[in-house]
């Protein structure tokens, strides 16, 4: 992110160099915004498909009245904001019993888990008036992969803390729950990434996305690892449903159940907090689908040109912003599919749960590593290696 | 201090080995025994990639990785062990685990 | 590229170390200590990256703050009554145990300050690396190839002592049906 940024400001400015401390700050400031905004569209774009799957109409009667005519597919878009003001204007209420250092600490923990695993994801990659392509993201670690798996502790710890410090029998239990489940969906989410490192040679996501549109065997069109690595993309999706606690994993927060599990004692902006978390992990799961099984920002055989000349005027970065419409696309087809999975299955019991996880996944994931082994293994003996 | 060298790494593991060590000899509850103990754990790893940073040499990191194993092994373990004092005695206050005294 | 930590960042974590084993070791609620337990681990993985091992900071928050440390919590959820008055004392012969931490302190810092600290001694390491690894880099590759070829033996060790652990931790743990259950009601001794 660094070098596309200092450009940019060179270009605008005409030479301002910017201090060292302006990328981080404005990648956690796009980040927040991004945040925000997404889960207000999220939300509503839930609501709508929970309506539309249930024969009803979803959220209507908010928004302008010019926008009557159009309402029965975009109509409520209004919804989320008035919700979102309406959160924001409860009272805070802090039960006298509770332990005040868990409980605050909670919120916090899981909303440092939601941004930091924002970091590794690419979105995009620009080679306008640079050296080489560079991949955009807000760091394009070298273990991206292996940061992302290890960033959902920070969420178990969140929901544990809170469970705990809520001094309240059912947030002990949805906590301890919701703990045990996403600890354990870890393992079959972190051999099914497995199966994509080992064809691409690399834990960077920017690599792995690279190496898809190379092209398996050298044919670009098999080059998304759904293709070879079918299995380990199945079995990611499941633990990626569970791991952010959506229905039919949902049992930590089944409502007609445990009140709301962990997050029973929370109010106001505290529920803010974890409710964001919970439709922001949503979207970085997906994202992360995107990127390691759908071929991320690129599109086979397709390399769009880094400035568009649209005659009188030539559009720079194009390439960066068609690479992100790209991405985004894949990344809300994959939470449409999410969406219409929540809505369509009941709630799994929790020994169901257990018993699916790690009888029935984690096997899977191993049979699709030793496929995704001898894929590797072809592909570097008689296609002269993977270019990661 | 205007570098940091080999010393300072050393320096802060000799202190987290210390301090897990003081936890280890006067917590009475068995699981801050086990916290302390981690905090051992972590200060041999810190010391381990210290070196291995320094001397250059890879086997540092690899060790360090042996030694996480081992300790979620010994964790388990411990942690089991634990479970099974709380069923027994409905307390896990190590000065009173005391029947085979005497 | 030579090799120069920055010092603000070591600080900083060696601070958060401090602070949180501090707390470990002291705090008055245990869940507090297991919480600062975690604040260490993440600290510790902090330090690992400024020593420009990537993967074993990934693999400490994974392992170590994910799961062992988890764990440890969980077993204070099952051991400790919920919100329990605190025990008037929480430690045995807190002075003697110090002044020993002390003494046992000494023994190392004595030995690191004699020497002026060396930052000459370490040549490049660079994070990147192709696929012919040189030898000190801490990449995962070559990290890998290590566990492979010298260190074969104790890899294959540690899963079956992992294995092992697992067993054995599930065999003891295990309430077992024939026993009956210990009377209820005998609560935590308060001295």
């Amino acid at each position: 992110m660094e070098p596309i940024f200092e450009q940019f400001v060179r270009d605008l400015t005409g030479g301002f160099q910017v201090p060292f401390w302006a990328p981080m700050l404005v990648s956690l400031g796009l980040v927040l915004a991004f945040i925000a905004l997404n889960a207000m569209f999220m939300i509503w774009l839930e609501r709508k498909i929970c309506g539309r799957i249930q024969r009803r109409m979803g959220p209507m009667l908010t928004g302008p009245k010019a926008w009557a005519r159009f309402s029965m597919w975009t109509g409520g878009w209004f919804q989320t904001p008035c919700d979102s003001v309406k959160l924001l204007l409860k009272e805070d209420i802090i039960p006298a019993q509770v332990d005040r250092f868990g409980f605050m600490l909670a919120p916090v923990l899981v909303f440092m888990a939601a941004l930091a695993v924002y970091v590794p994801l690419p979105i995009s990659s620009t080679s306008y008036a640079q050296s080489a392509p560079i991949v955009v993201a807000v760091a394009d670690l070298d273990i991206g992969l292996l940061y992302v798996v290890a960033i959902t502790t920070l969420t178990i710890l969140a929901i544990l803390t809170a469970g705990w410090a809520s001094n309240n029998k059912y947030s002990l239990l949805g906590g301890m729950r919701a703990g045990v489940q996403i600890l354990s969906y870890e393992i079959p989410m972190l051999f099914a990434l497995m199966g994509p490192m080992v064809l691409a040679g690399s834990l960077s996501l920017g690599d792995l996305v690279l190496v898809q549109h190379a092209g398996l065997f050298g044919v670009p069109l098999l080059g998304w690892f759904l293709v070879p690595s079918f299995l380990g993309a199945v079995v990611y999706l499941i633990c990626a449903v569970a791991e952010t606690n959506r229905p039919p994993f949902d049992m930590p927060e089944a409502e007609q159940e445990l009140v709301a599990g962990f997050s029973t004692e929370y109010t106001a902006m505290r529920f803010a907090m974890f409710y964001l978390a919970e439709f922001s992990n949503t979207f970085v799961v997906c994202m992360i689908f995107t990127a390691v099984f759908l071929g991320g920002w690129t599109l086979p055989g397709f390399i769009p040109p880094s400035s568009l000349n649209l005659g009188f005027f030539s559009l720079p970065y194009f390439d960066l912003l068609a690479g992100m419409a790209i991405f985004f696309a894949k990344a809300y087809a994959v939470v449409l599919l999410l969406m219409w999975i929540r809505w369509t299955f009941p709630r799994l019991r929790p020994d169901h749960l257990m018993t699916f996880g790690w009888k029935f996944l984690l096997p899977l994931s191993f049979v699709n590593l030793l496929v995704c082994i001898v894929l590797a293994a072809i592909q570097q003996i008689y296609f002269g290696g993977n270019p990661g | 201090m205007s570098a940091i060298g080999l010393n300072h790494f050393l320096a802060l593991g000799a202190v987290l080995f210390c301090l897990g060590t003081y936890g280890v000899l006067t917590r009475r509850n068995a699981i801050a025994v086990l916290l302390s103990l981690e905090l051992m754990f972590n200060a041999v790893n810190l010391n381990l990639v210290a070196f291995a940073r320094f001397m250059p040499n890879l086997d540092g990191v690899v060790l360090a990785v042996f030694v996480i194993a081992v300790a979620a092994a010994e964790a388990t373990v411990g942690v089991a062990l634990v479970l099974s004092i709380y069923r027994n005695f409905r307390h896990i206050d190590l000065d009173q685990v005391d029947t085979m005294k005497g | 590229m030579i090799y120069d930590p920055n010092p603000v960042a070591f600080w900083l974590l060696a601070a958060m170390v401090a602070g949180c084993a501090l707390a470990v070791v002291r705090a008055r609620k245990l869940f507090h200590a297991g919480l600062a337990l975690v604040g260490t681990l993440f600290a510790v993985a902090g330090l690992y990256g400024l020593l420009q091992a990537w993967f074993l900071a990934a693999v400490q928050v994974l392992v170590y703050a994910g799961a062992i440390a988890i764990m440890l919590l969980f077993a204070i959820m099952l051991t400790h009554h919920m919100m329990n008055p605190d025990l008037k004392s929480l430690t045995t012969q807190p002075w003697t145990a110090a002044a020993l931490c002390l003494m046992l302190l000494a023994v190392p810092l004595s030995s690191t300050w004699q020497t002026a600290p060396d930052t000459t001694l370490s040549p490049t390491w660079t994070p990147k690396c192709g696929f012919q690894v040189a030898e000190a880099v801490p990449s995962v590759e070559a990290l890998g190839f290590r566990l492979l070829d010298p260190f074969t033996l104790p890899f294959e060790m540690v899963s079956v002592l992992i294995l092992v652990s697992l067993i054995g931790a599930l065999v003891i743990a295990r309430r077992d049906p024939t026993l009956p259950e210990p009377p209820e009601g005998r609560e935590e001794k308060a001295p």
